[in-house]
Formats: structure tokens, sequence, C-alpha cells
């Protein structure tokens, strides 16, 4: 093992003087390898013809990416992943590219991938991007499957590319885990339903539901959703507040996930629509930080957590 | 003969309130009776009940109040400015207002303690000052002004839908709002919005018997001690205000205000105060109706759906019915200018412009952002990481410029215009809706099932085109006319489709804004070829250009025949704009500008004008382009929109200056 790894060290080090932002990537990958000794066997196992440069056009895949102990070099919006995903937290090595739909091709060039990821919905930059580095289409939210049993599918999958399997089947076990854990608890309580919730302004909102991550994962343990309308594609449905209202179960818990504009707060707060809604009148509600709602596991992750402890807050 | 003509208007105005009665019975009826027999209950919370007292009847209310204010100021426009194209929606004062909120809610959030309807306000006026500004010397004949009006309200309503774009985070709840939806969760906006409106129509009850004089004729009114000009001011004053303060509260809600006024004179209405009330009355009764409609075909969907951009929807076309039948006077343009500016030797300012075109081409190509953020000159040849990315930009920026500006070579000569524009055509619309229509219906869609889908596009809206022309003899104004009608149509198809908040939207928007992003060296060299090939013949048959615009008659007995040699103009002007704007989105304004710019440097001849026009399009878009993509690195602003911003100071320029002339050379 240790010639191996030591080798491994030599050729990164070797590297260095080459370019700031690899130096930086490497640093990083060294720290989380002294940090989490199981992950060293991720840069020992990584063979040399496996990729380890990766781009992703989707924070759900960089999430995923970042659980693995491989970062990646470059994601789309790397300024707005506060914003929209928070947790986990992305290394300072990550280079933004751009946005989703107008990545910034010199700068994805520089940065000299070896495998760029990315979902249906960018697919449009397929030739482009062919020609920089090879392309990985991970049929997240592809119409067809769910995007949770598609989540586990595609981290194995990306453990089978990136010559991380132990990695990837470590992290799935870990997740099922949870998974089991949270369904445990889920049995022994009684929560109420649950409505999902992204304000797009003061009087409509994304309520999400079927073909949804959210929704996949409330299956799975148990939890119910109140929202059981039509959605989209994507899993979720724009509606106006007055059609929360007149769907609304007498006593399901009213989530909010930030982000939330400024301006909507005091909207609705004088809104009698809203601040007669049962929930809200009975102080069923509650505004939670930001969840990547078209995100892989580790959205699935923390979504799970941050509901559950909110609920084990309230109805414990 | 109008004495004896009967008043329908009542009878029209309670068959429409009573349709609109009868829909909203359908959809609150039951719980209206509900409350009625059993009183408001206070204590639990009954949905249906709450519904119609804070989401159904404020709804309700806030569609009258909006339909009285905009019909009442349609008919204000209309009979002040002697115009009946005149409008809220065709001067974009609307529009007007929506920009300024927007761009107060982006950039300056603190202002909006002020009052939403003061920055209204302001952004009316500031795009009504525009408006007249830019007809202030043309005698505000009434096509002119609503030309120019619906210019400015699109300029400005694409404008704002860009910084939505460019703000991601607050893109759907802009948007929902600036098309104009009626929904609501409480009485705030009508609460709001009924005294503005009492205000407003107490002033003008004020007005009315000086104005009925003014309308009657300019000279009665100094009888009263008032100038006409005062009168009117204040009457146009008191009209934008009505459309800014709906535009403050429920946003743009179009061709109300054009409708109401239009059907009242038809059914007979003719004293003015008459004029003025029925306008309002049937506005309201029209918007409350037209809600109630939505309400019940969108079902579920019905809050969702803005009223704004389905009256827009049904508007345009009414437009579109209504100019073939309006009266034209064919004014036989001069060449205007030259008068004005002397002709300088064309060789020579080609050269000049040749060696600019390339300087800046050589440069935008070199010159950028490094990996470390950084600006530098890159020489090394580094043709994978760099130029590869660079130089396919470049060349289809430059040949976006070129095909541009030759559009609007061909456009202004032949309409003798100098408003006339591809972009004023509606073609790079009816592109826009061809891309849309793919985005929706195919997923996963490649650059070049988009191009079809413009070429597409382009042709349909350039065959109704034909279709309209060719009853007219392809008459300048009513051509450029309908072209704009079919934009504000395509635009709020647009818009609703945006409206309903679907990822696919982001990417129409994107597309939109205008960028040369991701164009392959192959497509951008044979855009270039398409663009040079297509001059070719407008070059061998510049002479038809030379003498178009000299009029009908002076081009017959010239030998040129006008007819034909419109259509293949029209029809290659419109293959330049599509090809263009599959290139750089439909808001570039560069084919306005350039005409101007190669006339101002002496250049008359229409073969010299043109290429040296084409070069500096060809330019102008390179510079935008390469702004665009090193301003913000990594992230990108679309060369489109700032094309946009940089032509259109340039053009009121330009134009003001021209108006002083045309009036100086017509005396």
């Amino acid at each position: 093992m240790l010639p191996d790894h030591e080798s491994e060290l030599i050729k990164g080090a070797q590297k260095l003087h080459l370019n700031r932002r690899r130096f930086l990537t490497m640093g990083t990958m060294g720290l989380t390898a002294s940090l989490f000794p199981s992950l060293t066997v991720a840069q020992n196992s990584h063979g040399e013809n496996k990729p380890h440069r990766i781009i992703c056009l989707d924070y759900g895949s960089a999430t995923t990416l970042i659980e693995l102990g491989l970062p990646p070099v470059g994601v789309i919006a790397a300024q707005r992943w506060n914003f929209w995903v928070r947790e986990p937290k992305l290394p300072n090595s990550v280079a933004d590219i751009g946005q989703d739909l107008v990545i910034n091709l010199e700068a994805v060039s520089r940065l000299k991938p070896d495998l760029i990821i990315m979902t249906p919905y960018t697919t449009s930059h397929k030739p482009v991007l062919e020609k920089i580095a090879p392309i990985e289409i991970i049929p997240l939210f592809d119409g067809q499957s769910q995007p949770l049993s598609a989540s586990r599918e595609i981290t194995r999958k990306l453990g089978v590319l990136l010559g991380m399997e132990a990695e990837a089947a470590d992290y799935l076990k870990s997740f099922e885990t949870k998974l089991a854990a949270a369904r445990d608890l889920v049995a022994k309580r009684n929560y109420p339903s649950l409505t999902l919730l992204n304000f797009m302004d003061a009087r409509h909102a994304r309520v999400y539901g079927v073909n949804s991550l959210y929704q996949n994962v409330m299956d799975e343990v148990g939890l119910i959703n109140a929202w059981t309308g039509e959605t989209n594609y994507w899993g979720f449905q724009t509606i106006g507040l007055e059609r929360l209202a007149s769907e609304a179960s007498e006593d399901m818990e009213l989530v909010v996930f930030e982000p939330l504009m400024d301006d909507i707060k005091p909207t609705l707060e004088k809104s009698p629509l809203w601040k007669h809604l049962p929930s809200v009148q009975n102080d069923r509600f509650a505004l939670l930080p930001p969840v990547m709602m078209f995100g892989m596991l580790p959205s699935a992750e923390r979504f799970l957590s941050l509901i559950l402890s909110h609920l084990e807050s309230r109805y414990s | 003969m109008s004495e004896i003509q009967r008043n329908y208007n009542p009878a029209l105005f309670f068959t429409i309130t009573g349709v609109a009665l009868f829909l909203s019975w359908l959809l609150m009826g039951q719980d209206l009776q509900d409350i009625l027999s059993n009183g408001i209950s206070c204590d639990e919370y009954n949905v249906r009940e709450m519904l119609v007292l804070y989401s159904g009847l404020p709804r309700l209310s806030v569609a009258i109040l909006s339909g009285l204010a905009l019909g009442f100021s349609g008919a204000i426009l209309q009979l002040a400015l002697r115009n009946p194209l005149a409008s809220p929606t065709t001067m974009g004062v609307s529009a007007g207002a929506y920009l300024a909120l927007v761009i107060a809610g982006l950039f300056f959030p603190a202002t909006l303690v002020y009052g939403r309807e003061v920055i209204a306000l302001v952004g009316a006026g500031v795009a009504a000052a525009l408006v007249f500004g830019l007809m202030a010397r043309r005698d505000f004949s009434p096509i002119s002004l609503v030309l120019t009006g619906l210019i400015v309200s699109l300029y400005f309503g694409a404008l704002a839908s860009l910084l939505v774009l460019l703000n991601d985070r607050y893109l759907a709840s802009l948007f929902i709002w600036g098309a104009g939806s009626l929904s609501q969760q409480s009485w705030d906006v009508a609460n709001i919005l009924w005294p503005q409106l009492l205000v407003l129509f107490g002033l003008s009850m004020v007005m009315v018997r000086p104005f009925s004089l003014l309308v009657l004729g300019d000279g009665s009114t100094s009888s009263l001690g008032v100038s006409p000009g005062m009168i009117r001011f204040f009457a146009v004053s008191i009209a934008i205000a009505l459309a800014a303060f709906v535009t403050s509260a429920v946003g743009v809600i179009g061709f109300i205000g054009l409708v109401a006024p239009m059907i009242v004179r038809l059914c007979g209405a003719r004293r003015v105060l008459s004029q003025l009330i029925w306008s309002a009355l049937i506005g309201a009764a029209l918007l409350w109706m037209t809600d109630a409609v939505i309400q019940i075909l969108a079902g579920s969907l019905r809050e969702f759906v803005p009223t704004g951009a389905v009256t827009a929807l049904l508007g345009s076309p009414l437009l579109l019915f209504l100019i073939p039948r309006m009266k034209f006077e064919t004014v036989v343009q001069t060449n205007e200018v030259s008068v004005v500016w002397r002709q300088t030797a064309g060789l020579k300012v080609l050269i000049v412009m040749l060696l600019i075109s390339i300087g800046v081409v050589a440069f935008a190509v070199t010159f950028g952002r490094d990996a470390d953020l950084g600006w530098a000159f890159d020489l090394s040849g580094n043709w994978d990481d760099v130029y590869q990315w660079r130089v396919p930009r470049v060349i289809a920026a430059f040949s976006a410029g070129i095909m541009l500006a030759l559009a609007g070579m061909i456009l202004q000569r032949l309409t003798g215009n100098i408003m006339a524009s591809p972009e004023v055509l509606g073609i790079n619309a009816g592109a826009m809706m061809g891309i849309g229509v793919c985005i929706y219906l195919v997923v996963g869609v490649t650059p070049e099932i988009m191009a079809v889908g413009a070429l597409f596009g382009s042709s349909i809206v350039l065959a109704t085109l034909f279709a309209f022309g060719k009853r007219s003899g392809f008459q300048p104004e009513r051509m450029i006319l309908i072209g704009v009608a079919l934009g504000a149509l395509i635009d709020a198809l647009i818009g609703a489709l945006a409206a309903t908040g679907d990822l696919r939207s982001v990417h129409l928007l994107r597309i939109m804004a205008g960028s040369t992003y991701g164009v392959s060296l192959e497509a951008a060299c044979s855009a270039l070829l398409i663009g040079c090939v297509l001059m070719v013949p407008l070059l061998s048959g510049s002479r038809a250009l030379d003498v178009l615009n000299l009029g009908e008659k002076v081009s017959l007995a010239l030998g040129v025949n006008v007819r034909r040699s419109r259509f293949v103009l029209f029809a290659v002007a419109s293959c330049l704009t599509a090809g263009a704007t599959v290139l750089v989105g439909p808001l570039s304004f560069v084919g306005l500008m350039t005409p101007h710019i190669a006339r101002s440097l002496g250049l008359l001849q229409a073969r010299f004008q043109m290429v040296v026009a084409a070069l500096a399009g060809g330019s102008l878009m390179v510079v935008a382009d390469w702004i665009g993509r090193v301003i913000d690195y990594p992230y990108e602003m679309p060369a489109g929109l700032l094309s946009a911003l940089v032509g259109t100071p340039l053009l009121l320029i330009l134009m003001s200056r021209q108006n002083a002339f045309t009036r100086s050379s017509n005396a």
C-alpha cells in the first residue's frame, strides 16, 4: 500500500508547480486524505486511467462527489452554492464555471477536466463539451425513474466510473443506515403530514409532491406528504396561496425552505389567507434552511435530517 | 350625422357585465350564498369562505378597478392625441412603469419604501417623455406615435425580463407579476388602488369642459384662458398616472386601454364625457369578463395564468385586424438627410472601416481573462483552451452584425422610416417562438434543432407579413406596424409560457437574451458565408435601393418595378433577420443603429453605405460580445442585451438630429 501511496504523492508533487489551481486541488485532496484515513484508500485505489479532474454541471452530482471524497475541480454557479445547497460545504478549491445554461467554456477548458458530469437538463452542452472531455449524462430527473432510486443508481455508477466502488458502497450503506434509523423513529412517533414549500413571491409557491426527491424520501421513511395534487416533471407544482388554503388538510405541518426573499415575509404577515391557515394559526409552520431540491443522496440526507430535527423539536 | 346615431354602449355594457356576472356566479356564487345565509364564521377556518372573501372578491374588484382605469386612460390618450391607436400599452407607458419597478426592486430595494406607485409613475413618465420626445417633430402622426410607443414598449419589456434573468433567484416572482397576474390574497391591493383612482377621476372631471373644447378644436379653448397645450399636458398626465398605478398594483395588463375606447366609439359614443365614461365602464366589464373566463378555463391553474398576458394575446390580433382598415397617408419621403450630410469619398471611409473591423476582431480574439481572473493578452496561439472558444464567437458575432446591418439598411431605405429595423419586423420574435416550441416539446434540445425551429418560426411570421403586406402593396408603415403587432403577440405568448414557472422558461429566456454562446466554428463560418452571399444581390441591385425611397411614382419612372423589388428586398431582409436571431437573439438593435452610423459618416450611395454599415455592425456586435464575455468572468452577459443598451441612446441622439434636419429641409 505504502509505496503506491508515496508514488501517488510524488506524482502529485510533480504536478504542483504546474498550476495554482491544481495545487489547491491536490492540497485539499491531501487534507481530506489525512483527516479521513478511510478515504486514503480512495487515492490509492484510484487507478491512473480513472478520471480525477471532474466538472459538474449540476449541484447534485457535485454534492455526491464531495461526499465520496473526490470533490469536482469545477461546478456551475459556485457563487450560489450557499444560497441553494449550503451542505455539504463546497471546498474552496472548486472553481466557478458560470451558469448552468451559459457555462464558461474557456474556464472549463483551462481546468483540464477528464470527465464532465451533466443531467438531461443541460444536454444542450454535450456537442461542445465533448471536445474537452468525456461526458457522463446521469439520468437524474429524466422523466423515467424516481429521483431517489436514480440517485442510488447514479452513486453506484459514479463509484465504478471513478474507481471508487468501495467508497460509493460505503456511502450508500451509511445512507441506508440513516434512512432505516429515520424509519424507526417515524414509526414510533405520530408526526403530522407535511406540506413542503419554496416561495416564489408573496402570492406563489412551489409545492413538492410526486416525482420529487422529497416525496421519495418521505415515502421511504413513512412520512406523509399532505400535498397529493399533480406535479410536473421535476416533482413540483407552482401554486397560488389560495390553492394551498383550499387543499390544505386541517392538521398538516407547513414547512417552508429557504431561500426566502426579503419582501415575502412582511407581505405574508398581512395576508388573511396566510394568517388564517390552520397551520400558521396553530404555529405549525417552520422556515428551514435551503436544501437542493433537485439534488442527490446528500440532499436527501440533509432534507431528512432537517425535517426530522424540526419534527422532533415539536412532536417528540 | 353623428347626432342622430344611437349610442349602443349601454346595451353592450350590460351585456358584457351580464356575462361577467354569470361567470363570476359560476365561480363563487354557491359560496357567496352560503356566506350570506350563514353569516361570516369567525372562529373556524372555512376554506371556501376565506377564498371568496380574500381571493375571489378582491380579484374581482381589482379586475374592475384596473379595467376602469385603463379604459379611461386609453380614452383620454386617444382623444387628447387625436390618435385612435393610442393607449397605455401602445405608448410604452405600462412597460416603462414595469421596468422602473424591476430596476428599483433589483438594484435599489431601499427606494421601494417611497411607494411602488411613485417609482411606477417615474417609469411611466420617462417612457412617455421618451415617446413624445421622439415624436415631437413628427407632428404626432397617429401611426408614427404608436410605432414608436410599441417599440419603446417592447424594448422596455425586454430589458425588464433581461434584468430579471440576470438575477435568477427573482425570476419566477417578477415574471408572474410582470405578466399582469390579478391573483389576490387580501384586500390590500384593491384598498390601495381605489383611492388613487378616485382622486384621478375627480381631477379629470374638473377638466372635462376645457378638454371637450380642446377635442373640438384648439381655437375655442383660448376663450377659457387656458392654453390648449396645458390642457393636453394635464390630460395626458392623468392618463399616464392611471396606467402607472395599475401597473404598480398588478403589472402590465395589455391592450384593455386600446380596445375599450375603440369599441365605445364604434358603438356610437360621440360626446367627450360620454366617451370617457363609457370607455372606463366597458374597460372594467371587459377585464372582468376576460378574467372570469380565464379563471374558468384555467381551472386549478387559475391563480397562475397571468390575465395581463392573455389580454395581450387577445389584443394584438385585434391590432393586426385594425391595421389594414386604417387610412394611411402615403408619405413620399425624399432623401431627407442628403440636404445635410456632405457626401464623402466612399472608398476612403470603407478602407478605414475595414481596418477598424480587423483591429476589433484581433483584439476580441486575443485579449481576455486568464485562469486567475486577471486580464491578459493571449498570444500563445493556444487553440485548445482559448482560441477554440473565442474564434467561433467572434465570427458569429461579426456575421450577426453584418446580417442585422444589411437588414436594417434595406428596411430603412425601403420605408424611408428612421425607426425601421429588423427588430421591428417581428421576425426575430417569430424565430424566438420557434425556439420556444422546441424547448418545450423536445427533451434535451440541441442548437441544431433550435435553429430549425427558429427558421420555421421566422418563416411563419414572414408569410404572415407577406399575406398582410401584399394587399397594401407592401406599404412601408403598414408593414412595420404589422411587424410590431406580431412581435407584441409573440412576446405575450412567450410571457405566458414563461409564467408557468417551468425550468424550461429559464432556458428560453437565456436564448432570448442573445448570446453567441456555444456556437460551433462550422455554424459561425456558414453564417459569415450566408451574410456575404446575401450581400451580393444587394450590391448588384443597389440602384433599386437608391431609387425606391424617392417614392413609388419616381421609382416607376426610373424603371424600377416597385412591387417586385420590395418583395425581394423584404424577403432578403427577413432571411438576414432570421439568421441573425439564431446567432444573437432578438434584441440587438444593431440593425437600427448601423445604417445611421454609415450615413453620418457621409455615405449616401446605397453601395458604400451598405458595406460600411455591415462592417460597423459586425464590429459593434464583436465588441458587445467581448464585453459580455470578460466583464463578469466566468459569468457572461449576453451580447444582444449589451448592444441594445448601447444602441438605444445612440439611436435617440441620431433621431433628434435627423428630426431637426427634416424640419429645416421641409421648411
